[in-house]
């Protein structure tokens, strides 16, 4: 092997690594947890309007009141949020936002973003009360001795689908 | 004419059967003829990158690889890993592609020079050594993942803690390359996309032919002494080829469970052999001679023939179960169906060739002589 | 043609195996532009001295060889077969190395292709590029163009006639740059008349050019023909080396197969001692076999037909390849066969073993390990077994027939006799077959045969690889049993002294056919005659008595 060709395929190698990574980045997958719950900055408390239309990524909107979450299942760091806001002055909010990589939920707080809190607030891990509160998540168990399934039909999906 | 009339039904007996079958069962079936168009679309998309893998171990002269099972199993690890790790979309399925990509070309190693130690006896080898690395797979998945293997995310797993469950959910990449774009004619939903691959891996193939390797794996396959014997080397082109094959289908699994949705861990990548060299053989093709036109041809008709066979068994009999009967009795049956053609037609070429042997003065003899030779 | 040095010269080559000297001390030069025949029989050491000149790595995997090549001018001490095709030595091989689906181009150009340069070669490797297939067809057409033939560059093998496959083969070992010395192992042997003709003239074209040949062939008459010098070899010696013109093919049949005069004078009276029997003519035909053909890799039989009378000891020749093997092969239906074969005025059924052996003949194959013997059972096993099957011997009904129950002791005796009649070494009859020594299986398997009783007994080949005490037991024995049975015997053998100190007539086949029937009273240059298929002149010649 060429010292020539062992360089390139050094490089090849790196660039599929590198690639992976890149990947990784721009594939992960969050849950969004798009909460109208007052929250406190700083501070001050900030609440949510009565009623507002959300829409993320240019997906169509979804109404929420108050004190609300909803589930947005989406991918990749860079977001935007669309606030449509019906109720008492009209207007309309649009924002970008970035998930940290490895953070797999994130509450994006409305009322952060509404009332101009700094964007470090927007976004807080999403940490899944220890008892009684279900998560939003609902994952059916399966049964537990691998049974030899027939091939799948399309229709079957296993996991549960919470709104998409 | 009637030799030729006589030749082109020989040369073609398997796909003019499928045909003629078809074309009865499509309209006791009573299925309509829109909703047959639009899931052959689909599964055109689907499957074809799998049966475009099985084509260059024909072309080495190593029959219908059995083994690309091994692939199969390669990329459902890349597909359980990007799950665990929540990687959606495009990028998802680009990254379950890369981490298929070193288990795909070891097993692929692995599976060619076990092969190379039984030569003559490459299909029933891979057929074993698919059911053997099963074995291996399910230890991977059922109790290496989770314990050894660390894996993020508890919903994967099994209520005892370790191993994968059965049903993997696809949620995140479901349908993402059919719908990459989106194209609606007439009513129907053509996956355009992956359309496009199946394109430009077919035209890797036909460039692959006409490289180096390309004319080395021919030779090996036509015929292994004379090519060694001009200093090819025929054993590492024979892994070569099921390497390529390995990893092609590693992909095309990927793709083909993208498209279902869902992973059932246990048996999604069993079936794919027998199903994929099934749809081969009954497009035209031979153990050993295939090309792309048979790969379409064959996807098509096996396909429909699936798609009617419960309807139409329904309709004939009263009983839709069947179908699943048919399916299982078509793919196997077609297998052995081509396996007995093939060797039907070997053994008349080697009895026209003896006739010239028979009696006969002295030139005929010499020209016999000549074409035995 | 005459160059000062030679661009081959060997001296002195020697070679054995495992202490079996097949090659002693043989010289010989070869000059630039010189056609040199080489000729001898199977056995004589052709090929073994081919393989050593073309550096087959059989030869030193067994000890290497003995003697000096000096090519082009330098010491040569080829490891493989590629060093010497680098050297400039080609060689065109009796089978054809053809790849069937390829094109006449693809073939001569085969894994010397031009490339297309390519980017993806740093990474991939050099095989990665795409053929340059316009730099290739220019390539095979000059090679063509040398040759002097027309062959379409684009014409797939398999649909080629042979006369083209073979000049494929040339141009391809003609595409390399240096090539300087063809070697062509009976390259006239699948071709029709006219296509040798070409081929020889063709020949001719490549020496005028300066390309140095080494021709061998059976084909005397080509040889004589083509040739400038001729080399015999006979038992692994050098016997003569004179210049073609002026020598007659009966002149080299008689130096490949002679032997020296003493030998020849004892071996021609101990033949002549031998009571003839009463005439040949008064005795009645128990086999009688028209229009023969079998499909025996290698030793494809085509048309012979032949009447084998009661009583008689007779035996088949001729050199390896030509289809001996195949008549008894084909007979008792272990090849694929066609023709009429009739035993005492009814057919025998082809292609079904048991039909010949249950019509009581027998065969004793020339593939003892493979064919004749069941390696992992005991000798009383082997030579039980086919007495058993077909004839039921050995077996005692039980519960009136219901079962067949085996004898064991009957089996065990039986096997002494033979291990006692036969002289087998071994340690007892429940010894395995497979652990015998290659002299005492066979004895086994001729056990087994005369078990039968047999009225017909086909032995392939019955002293091969047995020492000299037991080649004269095995044959002793066949001459005992036909004397005293009246066992009809046909002998296939490659080695012409056998058949004519046990045969009553030898017939000889060449490509397939019986060449010719002789007693085996008659000289030996003429079974060398016809075991290389001379003129039919000459034959007749022959037969009628000249000498």
């Amino acid at each position: 092997m060429t010292s020539r060709s062992l360089f390139q395929r050094s490089c090849v190698l790196l660039g599929f690594i590198a690639l992976s990574v890149y990947l990784f980045y721009i594939g992960k997958g969050h849950m969004l947890l798009i909460d109208t719950n007052a929250v406190t900055i700083n501070g001050k408390e900030l609440r949510s309007p009565e009623t507002i239309e959300v829409s993320i990524d240019g997906k169509p909107a979804e109404s929420m009141g108050r004190a609300e979450r909803i589930l947005v299942l989406v991918g990749g760091p860079k977001h935007s949020i669309t606030i449509e806001v019906l109720s008492g002055e009209d207007k309309t909010v649009e924002k970008q936002f970035t998930i940290p990589t490895f953070m797999d939920s994130a509450v994006v707080s409305v009322p952060a973003i509404l009332g101009d809190a700094p964007p470090e607030s927007w976004i807080t891990t999403f940490t899944a009360p220890p008892v009684e509160e279900a998560p939003a998540e609902q994952m059916q168990h399966e049964q537990d001795t691998p049974e030899a399934a027939a091939q799948a039909s399309p229709d079957a999906t296993g996991a549960g689908q919470p709104k998409p | 004419m009637s030799s030729k009339l006589r030749n082109f039904f020989i040369d073609n007996a398997v796909v003019i059967l499928f045909v003629v079958l078809i074309a009865i069962a499509i309209p006791v079936s009573g299925l309509p003829g829109t909703f047959l168009m639009q899931e052959i679309l689909t599964r055109l998309g689907r499957n074809t990158f799998l049966v475009i893998a099985l084509l260059l171990p024909i072309m080495a002269g190593m029959g219908l690889n059995f083994g690309m099972v091994l692939g199969a199993m390669a990329g459902q690890l890349g597909l359980i890993f990007i799950t665990d790790w929540n990687i959606v979309g495009i990028p998802g399925l680009l990254l379950a592609m890369i981490i298929s990509l070193p288990i795909s070309v070891f097993l692929g190693w692995l599976c060619g020079s076990i092969m190379n130690l039984a030569k003559g006896r490459e299909m029933v080898t891979g057929f074993i050594l698919a059911f053997f690395m099963n074995g291996l797979y399910m230890m991977v998945v059922l109790y290496a993942m989770g314990s050894i293997i660390p894996i993020m995310n508890p919903e994967l797993l099994l209520s005892r803690g370790y191993g994968i469950r059965n049903v993997v959910g696809l949620d995140g990449v479901r349908q993402s390359l059919d719908t990459l774009i989106p194209l609606k004619i007439a009513g129907l939903n053509i996956p355009a996309f992956s359309f496009l691959i199946i394109a430009a891996v077919s035209y890797f193939i036909i460039w692959f032919r006409k490289t180096k390797i390309g004319q080395d794996m021919r030779a090996a396959g036509q015929d292994r002494a004379v090519s060694g014997a001009a200093g090819i080397p025929v054993e590492q082109t024979r892994i070569l080829a099921i390497i390529i094959s390995t990893v092609l289908a590693g992909i095309g699994q990927i793709i083909f469970l993208q498209n279902l949705g869902t992973i059932n861990t246990t048996s999604s990548h069993e079936q794919i052999g027998m199903f994929s060299i099934a749809a081969l053989l009954i497009g035209g093709a031979s153990v050993t001679k295939a090309s792309i036109p048979n790969v379409i041809v064959g996807v098509i008709l096996f396909h429909l023939l699936f798609l009617v066979s419960p309807m139409a068994g329904k309709n004939l009999i009263g009983s839709g179960m069947l179908g699943e009967y048919f399916r299982q009795f078509v793919s196997y049956g077609v297998i052995a169906l081509a396996l007995v053609l093939y060797e039907w037609k070997r053994v008349t070429q080697e009895n026209d060739s003896r006739a010239t042997l028979r009696g006969g003065g002295a030139p005929a003899a010499k020209e016999a002589k000549g074409g035995a030779a | 043609m005459d160059s000062a040095e030679p661009i081959l010269s060997l001296k002195g080559i020697g070679k054995s195996f495992y202490g079996n000297r097949v090659l002693a001390d043989v010289s010989f030069d070869v000059g630039a532009g010189e056609i040199i025949g080489l000729v001898g029989e199977n056995g004589a050491g052709k090929s073994t001295l081919m393989k050593i000149l073309f550096g087959m790595p059989v030869i030193s995997e067994t000890g290497g060889f003995e003697g000096s090549i000096y090519f082009n001018g330098k010491e040569a001490r080829f490891k493989t077969p590629f060093d010497a095709l680098d050297a400039g030595i080609g060689m065109v091989h009796q089978e054809f190395s053809l790849i069937p689906g390829f094109t006449t181009t693809e073939n001569i150009l085969l894994n010397r292709e031009s490339l297309n340069s390519s980017v993806l070669v740093d990474v991939f490797g050099p095989r990665i590029s795409t053929l340059d297939r316009a730099t290739m067809e220019s390539r095979a057409k000059s090679a063509i163009a040398k040759l002097g033939v027309t062959l379409d560059p684009n014409m797939l093998i398999k649909e080629m006639p042979v006369g083209h496959k073979q000049f494929t083969e040339i141009a391809r070992e003609l595409c390399r740059e240096n090539v300087k010395l063809i070697v062509l192992d009976e390259p006239t042997a699948v071709l029709t008349e006219s296509e040798a003709e070409v081929l020889l003239s063709t020949l001719r074209l490549l020496a005028s050019e300066g390309i140095a040949i080494i021709f061998i062939s059976h084909r005397l008459r080509e040889v004589v023909e083509l040739c400038d010098r001729v080399v015999v070899l006979r038992d692994g010696h050098k016997i003569e080396d004179f210049p073609a013109k002026g020598s007659s093919t009966k002149q080299i049949a008689s130096l490949m197969v002679g032997r020296s005069m003493e030998a020849q004078a004892k071996i021609d009276a101990a033949s002549a001692a031998r009571s003839t029997q009463s005439d040949s003519d008064a005795r009645e035909t128990i086999l009688s076999v028209e229009n023969l053909w079998v499909d025996m890799p290698g030793e494809t039989v085509r048309n012979v037909n032949l009447s084998v009378k009661k009583g008689e000891i007779f035996g088949i020749g001729g050199l390896a390849g030509q289809g001996k093997l195949g008549i008894p092969n084909g007979i008792m239906g272990l090849s694929p066969a066609g023709g009429s074969v009739v035993l005492n005025g009814t057919p025998v059924e082809l292609n079904a073993p048991r039909a010949a052996l249950e019509r009581n003949m027998a065969f004793v194959s020339e593939d003892r390990r493979g064919v004749g013997l069941l390696l992992d059972e005991g000798i009383d096993w082997n030579i039980a077994f086919t007495a058993m099957q077909v004839q039921n011997q050995f077996l005692k009904p039980i519960l009136g027939g219901l079962f067949l129950w085996r004898s064991d002791a009957a089996m065990s005796n039986l096997a002494e006799e033979y291990i006692k009649l036969l002289e087998i070494k071994c340690t007892g009859p429940g010894q395995r077959a497979g652990n015998l020594s290659g002299g005492n299986q066979q004895k086994v398997c001729l056990a087994k045969a005369f078990a039968l009783r047999p009225d017909v007994l086909f032995v392939s080949e019955p002293t091969r690889g047995i020492d000299i005490g037991a080649k004269h037991l095995v044959l002793d024995t066949l001459k005992k049993y036909n004397s005293e049975y009246g066992t009809t015997i046909v002998m296939v053998s490659s080695e012409l002294e056998e058949l004519r100190s046990v045969c009553d007539r030898i017939a000889i086949v060449y490509e397939g056919r019986i060449e010719g029937i002789l007693p085996h009273t008659a000289p030996i240059e003429d079974f060398g005659i016809l075991m290389a298929g001379a003129d039919r002149d000459e034959t007749t010649v022959a037969l009628v008595g000249g000498n």
